[in-house]
């Protein structure tokens, strides 16, 4: 049980104030900033604001695969230490960013805040992104992809025990990690916990193609420079609603240089054939594509520096809701097949 | 993003919740839950619902505070 106060936990949470919000008008969401498509969020702090550890973070499948008691518990340990370092003037203190309050964000404000609506976490997340957009800010990159997956560059962590890893291959395996290495900072940034190290990580440069790790072995701290693989921030966005995001309803897998060469296409272009039609898009009207139809073009555009599928440089490049043409081979002919994107949107 | 190659066909999983969350989870999530609704016996703390509040009172006693943040009370 999590408060019963015959548990350890129940002692650890004792020594702490324990508050819970679950409307997010009055918070400072500019110190409070963290991917706001999670179920369960956690801060530890103190009275000046001073941000000790976060508890939470995610993964594309699910919202609490690193969620455990056991975990918790040492960050509450972790907690507390800190907080006794702080007292004592042994902990540096980092400078509280301007307040930023989500009536501030003019999308949310008419959406939510206006018409006395509950401002949820994910609405913040949601309307920030619309406001970017409107104010022509909006990178989709950078903004959307805030919680990058570790499997991605090979780490498998032992849950329970926070940052412990588990399994290293890959990326990390190369640059020297192994299992049973405690992660203690990211680019010269402590992480006590799974959700300190994910918030960071996301924070890193999409363009960034490496980070420095500091493990824990044996006692001592090793320093590895972790190569990042291609697209490292990349992540299924579907259970995220965004409603910047284009929706498609199709899928493709890219053709390999040679079939775009055999067919006469750009060997250097974005090139798909569609594998996967949404049985949904019959009726929204959105295509016509067909099973096996090759899409090699969107309103013109056969090549993208990023997207490598034709759905992905919808997704990148255009506006959730725009109307866009598809340059289609089909059977030996050259098709143009209008497309209708849809913008989704939230149940409030 | 010029430093970037371009992006390969990405996963395409379906939409996943709660269904995807192993045993361990969802017992968190669970008992999460009914500490919220005040259902369990000798509670040990109490949630301060008001951030403000909250700061206050770690001012008096000089604890840290342990803030959770949920999207649905």
């Amino acid at each position: 049980m999590l408060t019963e106060e015959d548990t350890e936990r129940g002692r650890l949470l004792q020594q702490y104030v324990t508050a819970r919000i679950t409307r997010m008008d009055r918070i400072n969401i500019a110190l409070f900033d963290y991917d706001r498509y999670n179920t369960l969020y956690f801060f530890i702090l103190n009275a000046d604001e001073q941000i000790y550890l976060r508890y939470g973070g995610r993964d594309e499948q699910s919202p609490t695969t690193y969620l455990n008691l056991e975990s918790l518990e040492l960050a509450l340990e972790k907690g507390l230490e800190l907080h006794e370092l702080y007292r004592e003037s042994k902990l540096a203190k980092r400078p509280v960013p301007a307040p930023r309050y989500p009536r501030e964000i003019p999308a949310l404000f008419e959406r939510t805040v206006k018409r006395g609506r509950c401002v949820e976490c994910h609405l913040i997340g949601d309307l920030e992104n619309v406001q970017r957009e409107r104010d022509g800010t909006l990178d989709k990159i950078e903004h959307l992809y805030r919680a990058p997956e570790l499997e991605k560059i090979g780490i498998e962590l032992d849950i329970p025990k926070g940052l412990r890893v588990a399994r290293a291959s890959g990326s990390v395996e190369a640059a020297g990690m192994r299992a049973g290495d405690v992660i203690r900072s990211l680019n010269g940034v402590d992480t006590w916990t799974f959700g300190d190290f994910q918030w960071e990580y996301g924070r890193v440069p999409h363009t960034a193609d490496r980070i420095a790790l500091t493990v824990e072995r044996d006692g001592s701290l090793l320093g590895l420079e972790v190569r990042l693989p291609d697209f490292w921030w990349h992540t299924d966005l579907t259970y995220r609603n965004l409603s910047v995001e284009p929706r498609v309803y199709f899928a493709s897998e890219p053709l390999n240089g040679r079939e775009k060469l055999s067919l006469g296409l750009d060997p250097e272009g974005f090139a798909g054939r569609v594998n996967y039609i949404d049985p949904i898009s019959e009726l929204l009207g959105s295509h016509e594509l067909q099973d096996g139809d090759i899409v090699y073009g969107v309103d013109g555009a056969v090549r993208d520096e990023l997207a490598q599928a034709p759905e992905y440089y919808i997704k990148w490049r255009k506006q959730a809701g725009s109307r866009v043409t598809l340059q289609v081979l089909r059977g030996g002919d050259h098709l143009e097949v209008p497309l209708k994107t849809e913008r989704m949107s939230f149940r409030k | 993003m010029s430093s970037l190659r371009r992006c390969g066909s990405a996963s395409r999983r379906a939409p996943s919740g709660a269904a995807a969350a192993g045993p361990p989870a969802l017992a968190f999530l669970l008992v999460v839950a009914a500490c919220m609704q005040g259902a369990m016996a000798r509670e040990a703390v109490t949630w301060i619902q008001s951030y403000d509040e909250a700061i206050a009172e770690a001012r008096r006693t000089g604890k840290p505070i342990f803030l959770e943040f949920r999207c649905a009370p």
